[in-house]
């Protein structure tokens, strides 16, 4: 019998040099991941692309600040991804708030209901900042501290709990059923 | 072999069937996390592969700047409101200022003028290469994607000289701008940029504006007509493809713009076709007046008003009133409304998007009948912004 | 405040003249010149679908803004129809109050005169609290989510900092002890 582990490091290095970044702009920061993917800071050269596709996907980025209608798309398609998974949030909003340190809709400290990794600071991030965020993803990844994915599954209550706390009990049937009446066939005198 | 009414017994105990909507029509999210809507869902209702019904669902952006800009100062607004529309965020520092501006009654001086000018079109001008390189993306020409975003980038190692950040510019105040303008030699490399954009409009009209796959995939499809258009509040370029000449630099002229010589470009059609030609004659049109601005030069003065009250920021009190500034951006009429009562921070501030005329109901009525592969392309063609709708 | 009227000069004839045209027609209502393309009404909230009529009829195409304006000290909401003409080149404000509470801030919706008024009022329903009747949308879902759909939040008697509070328990620049900040 083989025995995988063995081959652990060659993994590692396999997984490092092929990241895919699901492609979800989730806020303001989302305006500099065309010039970063582009011929200037080129960011195939290391092999990473993004793609629409989570099961396809490795690294998901939180570009910027975060409110609690994306926070539960995030968190679905978080979920979706297959294990291992790595994320990266840019700016200083997903850190403390942000300039929106007072706004009742942005989220202000994003560790209580996803796992992180690197959180790059700036508002917003250059390119290079970027660079400099995804090369020390790279080197956890060889040393095999970016386990957010096996925290995530070993507090799941604690994670579930702040989530539920947010949305209230039961956010994900309600989310999926919302539309359903306003998409049916409308009486004449109502338009 | 399991029967298929077993199948669907055990999919209804587990709370797995899928709900049928009326007439054999199936619910389709086409949600935020995609590639062509930036944030921004739309609900579809669909039959086989045509659109029945569409819902647009916005509000994944909302940050409610309409209540934090109550308790800022009024000059940290500024560098709270530019955040509302992200590709070009000159504009809604512009027109605040232009508002209080107004309020206040004092005069700006020519060289501000002139500065606020420039700026202004330059973020037009990189405004419609990320517009081209977004809609190259989409219908699949991605080397024209490619150039587009590397010439946005002469841009923005300019205004990063300018004003010392690539994106968010916290440079234009009420009573003028924050710095002036570093050298001679800034003013060199911008007339060298826009010569050097201009002589490679050419190679994007062979890729795209004159490529048949480009009009196989967009002529006649969301047609507008001008009586549609003029009812729905829509403006800007979407405006002017349905065949009405209305441009806010031209009918309530600003800043400079009285002395410049450029063209409205006006296309009858109103389909996705004439929104993109529209698009590709006002970036020639705009570099025109880039050119024009540089040879007149900048004139000599001061570029703040000079008062005693612009010493102590924190403290900065407005006169009551209320003022509505509107400006010409890419995507339409982008317009503001500040009320004050006297003291040092807003009573109300209202910033109006251009998207929320054309990326609600427009959007909604547009889909009716198309193609899944359609709606990215129409999407596009509207250039719809998110951020201006949630504000 | 900014000058009223501008007398004298031929700066603002023709916007005197477009005002003089539609007072004749809608002897109910006031409106005066504010500068050159900046004219305003103000017209009691009875007669406000009458007046829009009038103007739709006389060159006022784009509806571009509804904007609710929060007094409490009157005890009213203001609301302001932002109307741009293309034909006249004018920009107009036409200008109702409705009373401030919840059960009494209702007016009749204009969405038939112009159909883009629809989104400008869902928006203003969801975030001021005020009813159009005759607009089904009213109980479509809009911008904000299912927690804060009955919280009204840019009325001026909402305390934002207790409710971020509440809401997400981390609020690390905020000292209590002080009633006013200065950021």
């Amino acid at each position: 019998m083989v025995d995988w582990r063995l081959f652990e490091p060659l993994f590692e290095f396999a997984r490092k040099r092929s990241l895919w970044i699901v492609s979800f702009c989730t806020g303001c920061g989302g305006i500099e991941m065309p010039p970063l993917m582009t011929s200037r800071y080129d960011l195939e050269r290391f092999g990473m692309m993004p793609n629409p596709a989570p099961r396809m996907a490795d690294l998901f980025l939180i570009t910027g600040y975060v409110t609690p209608k994306t926070l539960k798309r995030i968190i679905i398609t978080y979920e979706l991804q297959p294990d291992p998974k790595y994320v990266m949030a840019h700016g200083s909003c997903p850190l403390n708030g942000g300039v929106y340190w007072d706004a009742y809709n942005a989220i202000k400290h994003i560790d209580k209901y996803i796992p992180v990794d690197v959180i790059i600071a700036g508002c917003m991030p250059r390119p290079e900042a970027v660079m400099d965020g995804i090369n020390k993803i790279m080197e956890m990844i060889e040393n095999g501290t970016a386990d957010s994915w096996k925290r995530y599954k070993e507090n799941y209550e604690w994670y579930k709990k702040n989530q539920d706390e947010l949305f209230g009990e039961g956010w994900r049937e309600r989310e999926a059923r919302r539309w359903i009446p306003w998409l049916m066939e409308r009486k004449k005198g109502e338009e | 072999m399991v029967a298929q009414s077993e199948l669907i017994k055990e999919a209804r105990e587990n709370g797995m069937d899928l709900l049928p909507l009326d007439k054999d029509t199936y619910e389709l999210f086409f949600g935020p996390q995609h590639m062509a809507t930036e944030n921004f869902s739309i609900i579809l209702k669909m039959d086989g592969h045509r659109v029945v019904k569409a819902i647009a669902n916005p509000g994944f952006l909302h940050r409610g700047f309409e209540k934090l800009a109550e308790l800022r100062p009024w000059h940290t607004n500024i560098a709270l409101l530019l955040r509302i529309c992200v590709p070009e965020p000159d504009v809604p520092e512009n027109i605040y200022s232009m508002a209080v501006d107004e309020i206040i009654g004092w005069e700006v001086p020519d060289r501000a003028q002139w500065i606020r000018t420039t700026v202004l079109e330059m973020a037009r001008v990189s405004a419609y290469l990320f517009w081209i390189m977004g809609l190259s993306f989409k219908l699949g020409v991605y080397t024209a994607g490619q150039w587009a975003a590397a010439y946005r980038e002469r841009l923005m190692a300019l205004f990063e000289e300018l004003s010392g950040a690539r994106v968010y510019h916290i440079y234009t105040i009420p009573g003028g701008v924050r710095r002036d303008i570093p050298s001679d030699k800034w003013l060199r490399q911008l007339k060298d940029t826009v010569e050097y954009i201009k002589s490679k409009l050419p190679d994007f009209d062979h890729l795209v504006f004159e490529n048949y796959i480009t009009f196989k995939r967009m002529e006649g499809i969301g047609v507008m007509d001008k009586k549609f258009a003029l009812a729905e509040g829509v403006t800007g370029p979407n405006l002017r493809a349905a065949g009405v000449a209305y441009d806010v630099r031209r009918a309530d002229p600003y800043l400079l713009y009285p002395e410049l010589d450029f063209e409205v470009p006006v296309l009858g059609d109103g389909d996705a076709l004439a929104r993109a030609l529209v698009r590709r004659y006002e970036l020639e049109q705009d570099l025109y007046i880039l050119e024009q601005l540089l040879e007149m030069g900048p004139p000599s003065g001061p570029y703040k008003v000079e008062d005693p009250r612009l010493k102590n920021l924190p403290r900065f009190k407005v006169p009551a009133g209320d003022a509505f500034a509107h400006v010409e951006s890419t995507k339409g009429d982008f317009g503001a409304y500040v009320v004050s009562d006297g003291k040092n921070k807003p009573y109300r501030v209202q910033i109006r998007g251009p998207s929320i005329a054309h990326g609600v109901r427009v959007l909604e009525q547009l889909l009716v009948g198309a193609r899944i592969a359609d709606v990215p392309v129409i999407l596009m063609s509207l250039d719809n912004c998110p951020p201006d709708i949630d504000r | 405040m900014a000058d009223g009227e501008k007398e004298g000069g031929g700066m603002t004839m023709k916007e005197q003249a477009i005002v003089d045209r539609i007072l004749k027609k809608a002897p109910y209502a006031e409106g005066n010149v504010r500068r050159e393309r900046r004219i305003e009404f103000k017209v009691p909230m009875e007669r406000i679908r009458d007046f829009l009529t009038l103007l739709k009829e006389n060159g006022f195409e784009l509806m571009l803004q509804i904007t609710p304006v929060d007094w409490p000290k009157d005890e009213e909401i203001e609301l302001i129809y932002q109307i741009w003409s293309i034909t006249h080149g004018v920009h107009t404000m036409v200008r109702t109050r409705i009373p401030r509470d919840l059960e009494k801030a209702k007016i009749p919706t204009i969405k038939d005169i112009y159909p883009a008024a629809e989104t400008y009022e869902r928006d203003a329903h969801d975030f001021f609290g005020i009813y159009f009747e005759g607009n089904w949308k009213m109980e479509m879902p809009w911008i904000l989510d299912d927690t804060e759909q009955d919280v009204y939040p840019l009325r001026k008697d909402f305390d934002m900092l207790q409710y971020v509070k509440k809401k997400y328990k981390i609020l690390d620049r905020f000292d209590e002890n002080k009633d006013n900040y200065v950021i």
